[in-house]
């Protein structure tokens, strides 16, 4: 008994090796393949033929193979023969119905073929590369590529009373885009309106915003402080984030890590925070769907704030360093 | 009653369609179907799971199943997936940074079988903010024109002033509605002329 047991399991074992070798093979064939602008028919061929083979040793080992795997290789595969099928689109001109319009033709004949050198590549992160490529004929606000500086409303480019905001790439920064008590009049009198949050890719950085309009969206946070107003408030893959926020929903955060949720902080409230009931918010946790309680995030009490000195005023260099390393949290200080 | 017109009413019942409200998350999808529905928007919490509406519209009646967005509820959209009549994409107008992955969700979307032929309208949602993206604009980073395998149309509109949210859905509803209940439409149409004369 005990032997059958083990030739399965050492079976399943070669076999795997075996198998992923040689999908990672037919894999980087078929990038290969994409990146060329025209791959001729007979690559793709062969590529087609590698893979039904792959099949057929998938479809031998059937019952040799604990289930989860065998079902995991079978989309796998699944996965290749799609980008296949795609090179093979993007192969053929579509010429039938060159005759509708000749421009429309020729760009929906390239169009596949970016795509499918996209899916053969695992993608998680290309999204980073992305908003270049964008046209760029409406405008938005973005703060973003800066690291140890103090950003104030003056850095911003001119823009609207009323937009949305980006800020990304930044990297020992205190961004303070409240409204100053001390108005200076220097023609940022005008309150300054966020319809919309987007935050991503920042790491020893503290935030301090007004209430924003709408939504909060923030991707890939680290060692952060934000202090925040909003409709709604979604976080993803962040970690060792504290978080002060006045909001009307639930916040959810997903993917992630060390995160502590507190009340906005009076102090730092303009009226349009204090307004508002200063609701205790619940927050949801979408990696940790279960009835106990989340262990990615805690909640701090409102009332005993950490901090009490909010680096309100411009600094820089030895200045902003302590400023940010006594707010922002240490993966020494979880408590 | 005449059996004519009870065999018309017991037709007119019948006139369901099944609609899709996916998207990324804090695309808006809810709050489109709270505005439609003329509920309060202001209370929203990202959607953990799903919501059902069911509303008439028009000569038809809507089941609307709207599916959180989060990275961690995707894998369950296609659970949704079967018998779907029409596949509502919503998308986050200011939503630059994440376009990209927009469109590789809808793309793999529009390869299942159990998709095959649903009628796609894709809302270009938060129009209203300041600096979002227009619809020509996000038609071309979602790649929508290499779509051959569906009815597909761009729609600009926004869940907070409720603009463009009806007309939208007036033209998904006769997209289907074109297919599934050919006969009748012809006749609908007719009516509805006369109705605005």
């Amino acid at each position: 008994m005990s032997t059958s047991d083990d030739t399965t399991w050492s079976f399943s074992r070669t076999f795997t090796s075996q198998f992923q070798a040689s999908r990672y093979a037919l894999e980087s064939r078929i990038a290969a393949a994409s990146s060329k602008l025209s791959p001729s028919p007979e690559p793709i061929q062969e590529l087609s033929i590698s893979l039904a083979n792959l099949t057929k040793t998938l479809a031998g080992a059937t019952g040799s193979l604990p289930s989860y795997d065998q079902k995991q290789y079978e989309l796998q595969l699944k996965e290749l023969e799609r980008s296949i099928e795609a090179l093979r689109v993007s192969n053929v001109p579509k010429s039938k119905f060159a005759f509708k319009r000749r421009p429309a033709a020729s760009t929906n004949a390239e169009s596949p073929t970016s795509e499918s050198s996209s899916t053969a590549i695992p993608p998680p992160l290309q999204t980073k590369n992305a908003p270049p490529s964008l046209p760029a004929a409406s405008t938005h606000l973005s703060l973003s590529s800066h690291s140890h500086r103090y950003l104030t409303r003056e850095d911003l480019p001119s823009h609207p009373a009323q937009s949305d905001l980006s800020i990304s790439d930044l990297d020992h920064c205190i961004v303070n885009l409240l409204p100053s008590a001390s108005s200076s009049g220097s023609g940022t009198d005008t309150p300054l309106i966020i319809s919309a949050l987007h935050a991503r890719n920042l790491s020893d950085c503290v935030l301090l915003l007004p209430d924003v309009d709408g939504s909060a969206l923030i991707h890939d946070l680290e060692r952060c402080v934000v202090v925040l107003g909003c409709h709604q408030f979604r976080m993803h893959a962040s970690s060792k984030v504290d978080v002060y926020l006045s909001i009307t929903s639930n916040p959810i955060i997903e993917h992630c890590k060390e995160i502590r949720f507190s009340s906005y902080p009076a102090a730092l409230a303009p009226s349009s925070v204090l307004e508002k009931d200063p609701a205790s918010f619940s927050v949801q946790d979408f990696s940790h769907i279960r009835a106990t309680p989340s262990p990615n995030y805690v909640m701090k009490d409102g009332t005993d704030t950490d901090v009490c000195e909010w680096p309100l005023a411009t600094v820089s260099g030895e200045e902003l360093e302590r400023a940010i390393v006594r707010i922002v949290p240490h993966p020494s200080d979880q408590r | 009653m005449g059996l004519l017109t009870v065999i018309r009413k017991n037709r007119q019942k019948e006139k369901e369609m099944r609609i899709l409200f996916l998207g990324l998350d804090n695309a808006g999808k809810t709050t489109i179907l709270k505005k439609l529905n003329g509920e309060d928007i202001t209370g929203i919490s990202p959607t953990l799971g799903f919501n059902i509406k069911t509303f008439a519209h028009g000569h038809y009646t809507l089941n609307i199943w709207d599916v959180g967005g989060q990275r961690t509820l995707r894998p369950y959209w296609r659970n949704y997936f079967e018998q779907t009549d029409a596949l509502v994409w919503v998308v986050d107008s200011g939503d630059r940074m994440r376009m990209q992955d927009c469109k590789q969700e809808l793309h793999s979307l529009l390869t299942e079988d159990r998709l095959a032929g649903a009628s796609l309208l894709v809302f270009a949602n938060k129009q209203d903010l300041q600096g979002s993206m227009t619809d020509t604009e996000i038609r071309d980073a979602l790649d929508l024109r290499s779509i051959t395998t569906h009815h597909w149309k761009i729609w600009p509109c926004s869940a907070v002033t409720g603009e463009n949210l009806v007309s939208g859905l007036d033209w998904v509803v006769n997209d289907v509605a074109s297919r599934l209940y050919y006969s009748s439409t012809t006749s609908l149409r007719a009516e509805r002329s006369l109705a605005v004369i």
